[in-house]
């Protein structure tokens, strides 16, 4: 039995050394924690050195890391974040990299949307990626599992898509909110059916998740200032395929309109049950601005209304000239984490140069972060600067689905 | 002899942690670690007892909950988290095992299934505890006896521990009454229980002997990770651990070891593969259970063999 | 709400049903519970898709879908579980286990990993009845599932093939000793099981989407469905399919939603605590 184990241990170090290779060169990605769909418990975290075409080599290089999900249900909305922060990569390395002359090395992972896994994908990017700076997680409950990390480490991590208040009132001093928290889109959303609308009561149904339960919170806190009454609030979970029952309640307190909190795949389906059940109220809310909601959801979707603080019907000229180069590269079809991500490329680069032009080492992360935290950048999606938490507010809009299209409804 | 052998282990359990290259890797060894305590769980339950479970992952997760919610909402610190995950993991393996007595082969597979399930989704629903879909966080690193295994190599050793602990504990249960009760069990339930044998307590014990194992990986993992959350402790994960155990082979001493190394090993190895690395993965794992029905270990063991008696004839050679 | 609720259920109980009938079928003829049956149903309907999207007329797509899901099937008892047969019946299992693996990581390479949408082959216009909105889906399926169910029967025990069948899986030394191939009629078994699965699959598709996880809750739902209504009967299949789909749907409605999907496991340790031969069964089954 004692030979049993020497046998094992000798081939458990074999094993581990030789199959999983040193840092860089073939980078084996992914820990065992519990991946939901695919491993022995191994993350699905390919790195995939996305080194931009063409750039003058000069000896230095910035390796930011990008942590998203690129499988799973939130799959799309990862790939659009994906997208674009690699268009903003390779735009600013084919003008020379950043400050001229420092190529913009990436190191993705996929977190599956996934908590668990996003914390072990993240350790990859700190530990064996060397990130300089991260940008994501996408879904909330992901970047506040994986933000210690970051913090620990001293890695500056901006976050273009996940909105819960919670991200940044932690006392996090190295993570950026990139993207409209939920109170800014709630009250912009209350404000808009109270006054606009004359609404006085409302139902909401959220999500279970992170996300969810913020807008939930929040909506609980703020609609006594709108005066507005919630007479219903209703949660499903991700994955869920019969939303008759919830739905039946919410159209028995008859509000005089729904809130939905949630992710563009059950939302469609809600949509659809509605249509079914012939439930008709006017739908407000946030998280389902995805092109996948018109695919899924059809004639359902039609008239369904999304705060946003970033769509391609606005007219203003940087927007239609981010529209056009994304569809020009990706083809049709992206959520707001498309401008955001693509921004806080940008914001980094500056942080950067404005750090070299002080003559300040970039490379020492607590430096970066001031100089990030300093940010007044103005971009795709406004001018982006930074509270002393980290969050950043927007101008946000209100659009509508006419016959599949989005249209602005208020600006 | 034996203790050279024995030094030869301890060197090289300490020597791995000084050859990773960094912590990355550690953690992998670490999880290694831990797959081979969930293995020998489901070895003790499956390959000794003959009883098919496939919701292992439902004591996994009720042991790294227990950790995780003993010390972020009670501030306790290891000993008393490991206690308590094992003593609430020994409960639901009673739970499990009451039902479990009257049924076997698919049905009690399916029980076990369900029984994972539903757990799963009372991790799920049961937020005012478990904080729902979110998870704990903040689980903190085990401090024993003053000394902190805040880094994932001090932890190793920790992991290690319980790693051989465990395997000893099993190799001694298959060697007293009890393991001979749990093979006549496998063997034939009926005949077992004619010669005397007090089945359902035999049965009991394997059920709970394989939560508490669980339940020890479910307090390692939680402080490993330091964030929990229920989609960790899934379907696929109870598969993962009883592919473990089967690749290994079944009803062997040191099969989870072998086992554990190949589930964890073999994906990351599997990554040149890009988007297909799963798929071959599945089918190498059934290429292995078809032709290999007995699990791998015993091959090694031949192989040892083999190597043995050439050792022995070439030392008899050069006396002779 | 409660007359909506019993409707949602009956239709979910034929789909449920649908799939016990697949998964009952194998387990009579293989004394075991086919672990890859739910990713069978998956793929049969992204095989449908798949058609669709290129442009194949949307019926001749379905029956082709079913082919090749029957396809599927047959090959899977070729290739993985005759091999296995003389192995350990825990092997077995897990090979079922192991090919719905491949079948789901297979499908989520080829088809990504988000929902898709599935075309509806009911037309989507609803039919009001008194103050209550019936979708065509609904009714659909539920007529089509007791159609399949009785076409079922009747093959089992009028037409000749369905007749060997049937003895094959009941009592396979009679049947050899009768020159029936036993082989072969396992074969055609799980041929037909995938089928049947496929159907589900497809009728299931436009209301939850189509997505490579699917399998996940109705897979263990069939089993537990099968199981209630007594394993090896096919009318057993259909009752207990039709009982979870109701007390799921009743239960979510005004116990809780959100442990929706446990009411069908503790339906099964219920049944298997109490009678685990199941509702219409007599006779003990003595397989494993």
């Amino acid at each position: 039995m004692k030979k049993i184990l020497l046998w094992g241990m000798a081939l458990l170090a074999a094993g581990t050394l030789a199959g999983c290779g040193s840092t860089g060169s073939t980078a084996p990605a992914g820990t065992a924690a519990g991946a939901a769909e695919t491993t022995s418990g191994t993350t699905a975290g390919t790195t995939a050195d996305t080194a931009a075409a063409g750039a003058p080599a000069s000896g230095d290089t910035f390796t930011l890391g990008l942590i998203c999900p690129l499988s799973g249900s939130s799959a799309v909305s990862g790939q659009i974040l994906k997208n674009a922060t690699e268009m903003a990569v390779n735009e600013i390395n084919e003008a020379g990299g950043i400050n001229g002359n420092i190529r913009i090395v990436m190191a993705e992972v996929d977190d599956e949307g996934v908590p668990a896994t996003s914390v072990t994908a993240m350790q990859k990017l700190v530990e064996q990626d060397k990130v300089q700076a991260v940008i994501g997680a996408q879904a909330s409950s992901c970047t506040l599992a994986n933000m210690e990390i970051t913090k620990a480490a001293k890695i500056p991590q901006i976050t273009p898509a996940s909105s819960n208040v919670a991200v940044t009132q932690s006392g996090n001093p190295y993570i950026y909110q990139m993207t409209a928290t939920d109170e800014l889109h709630m009250r912009n959303i209350m404000k808009y059916m109270a006054e606009e609308k004359g609404a006085k009561t409302f139902a909401i149904l959220y999500e279970s998740s992170d996300f969810g339960t913020g807008g939930y919170k929040i909506a609980g806190n703020l609609c006594g200032s709108y005066h507005l009454e919630m007479t219903a609030n209703e949660v499903y979970n991700s994955g869920d395929t019969d939303f008759s029952v919830v739905l039946g309640k919410m159209q028995k307190a008859d509000p005089d309109f729904f809130i939905f909190w949630g992710y563009h795949t059950e939302v469609a389906m809600i949509c659809k049950q509605m249509q079914q059940y012939g439930i008709s109220y006017p739908v407000i809310g946030q998280g389902y601005n995805s092109p996948e909601l018109t695919n899924l959801g059809g004639a359902a979707v039609e008239g369904i209304m999304i705060d946003t603080a970033f769509d391609a019907a606005n007219p203003d000229a940087k927007v239609q000239e981010f529209d056009k180069k994304y569809t020009d590269i990706y083809g049709k079809g992206y959520d707001q984490n498309a401008p955001q991500s693509y921004d806080a490329v940008y914001v980094i680069k500056d942080a950067v140069e404005r750090c070299i032009a002080a003559g300040k080492d970039y490379t020492d992360g607590e430096t970066l972060n001031e100089y990030i935290a300093s940010t007044s950048w103005d971009g795709v999606t406004g001018v982006t600067a930074f509270d002393e938490n980290g969050r950043m507010d927007k101008d946000l809009l209100i659009i509508t689905i006419e016959n599949g299209e989005h249209k602005i409804v208020k600006n | 002899m034996a203790k050279t052998k024995i030094l030869f282990m301890a060197a090289i359990i300490i020597i791995i942690p000084i050859l990773t290259p960094n912590m990355y890797i550690m953690q992998i060894v670490n999880m290694i670690c831990i797959y081979i305590i969930l293995g020998t769980s489901i070895n003790v339950l499956t390959g000794f007892t003959g009883q098919l479970s496939l919701g292992q992952a439902a004591f996994f997760g009720v042991g790294a909950y227990t950790t995780a919610l003993l010390n972020t909402r009670a501030g306790l610190q290891f000993i008393p988290c490991m206690i308590g995950s094992v003593l609430i993991t020994a409960l639901f393996g009673i739970v499990l095992a009451v039902p479990a007595l009257k049924v076997k082969g698919s049905y009690l597979a399916l029980l076990t299934m369900g029984f994972g399930e539903v757990v799963r989704i009372v991790m799920i629903n049961w937020t005012p505890v478990t904080n729902g879909t979110a998870g704990i966080l903040g689980i903190e690193s085990p401090v024993l006896f003053g000394f902190a295994f805040d880094s994932l190599k001090k932890y190793y050793f920790l992991i290690v521990a319980f790693v051989i602990l465990g395997l000893a504990y099993q190799n001694m249960i298959i060697h007293t009454r009890t393991g001979r009760a749990f093979v006549a069990i496998r063997e034939d339930n009926e005949a077992a229980e004619l010669t005397g044998i007090n089945v359902t307590g035999y049965k009991i014990r394997a059920f709970v002997l394989s939560a508490i194992y669980c339940g020890m990986a479910g307090c390692l993992y939680a402080m490993m990770i330091r964030y929990i959350s229920p989609d960790t402790f899934t379907n696929n994960i109870s598969s993962v651990i009883l592919w473990t155990a089967i690749v290994g082979g079944f009803g062997t001493v040191a099969g989870p070891v072998l086992g554990g190394i190949i589930m964890q090993v073999l994906p990351e190895a599997l990554r040149f593969l890009g988007d297909w690395r799963l798929v071959v993965y599945g089918v190498i794992l059934l290429i292995v259970i078809l032709r290999f029905p007995g699990g791998l270990y015993p091959y090694v063991q031949k192989l040892l063999e083999t190597v043995n008696k050439k050792k022995a004839a070439a030392d008899a050679a050069e006396e002779g | 709400m409660l007359f909506q609720q019993v409707l949602n259920g009956l239709t979910n109980g034929s789909l449920y049903a649908l799939m016990a009938v697949g998964v009952t079928m194998v387990y009579k003829s293989l004394g075991m519970l086919n672990f890859a049956h739910g990713d069978t149903m998956m793929v049969g309907t992204f095989i449908t898709l798949t058609f669709i999207k290129a442009g194949v007329p949307f019926y001749i797509a379905i029956l082709l879908g079913i082919a090749c899901a029957g396809v599927l099937g047959f090959m899977l008892e070729r290739v993985i579980l005759r091999k296995v047969k003389f192995s350990s019946f825990v092997n077995l299992l897990i090979a079922t286990v192991g090919v719905s693996y491949v079948l789901r990581n297979t499908a989520m390479v080829i088809w990504g990993t988000s929902p898709q949408l599935f075309p509806s082959m009911f037309p989507q216009t609803l039919i009001k009845i008194g103050s209550f909105n019936v979708t065509p889906q609904s009714i659909g399926i539920i007529l089509i599932t007791l159609a399949i169910i009785t076409g079922l029967h009747l093959f089992f025990t009028r037409v000749k093939i369905g007749k060997c069948m049937q003895l094959a899986s009941s009592d396979p030394e009679g049947a050899a000793m009768m020159g029936i191939n036993v082989t072969y009629m396992r074969f055609l078994t799980f041929g037909i099981s995938a089928g049947l699965a496929a159907i589900a699959g497809i009728m299931i598709a436009p209301l939850t989407y189509a997505r490579v996880d699917m399998s996940a809750t109705i897979g263990m739902k069939a089993f537990a469905a099968a199981i209630l209504g007594g394993i090896g009967n096919l009318w057993g299949a259909l009752l207990g399919g039709v009982i979870l789909g109701i007390v799921e749907a009743v239960g979510a409605a005004y116990i809780s939603t959100a442990y929706r999907d446990a009411f069908s496991f503790i339906i099964l340790f219920i049944v298997l605590f109490v009678k685990p031969t199941g509702l219409l069964n007599k006779k003990i089954e003595n397989k494993l």
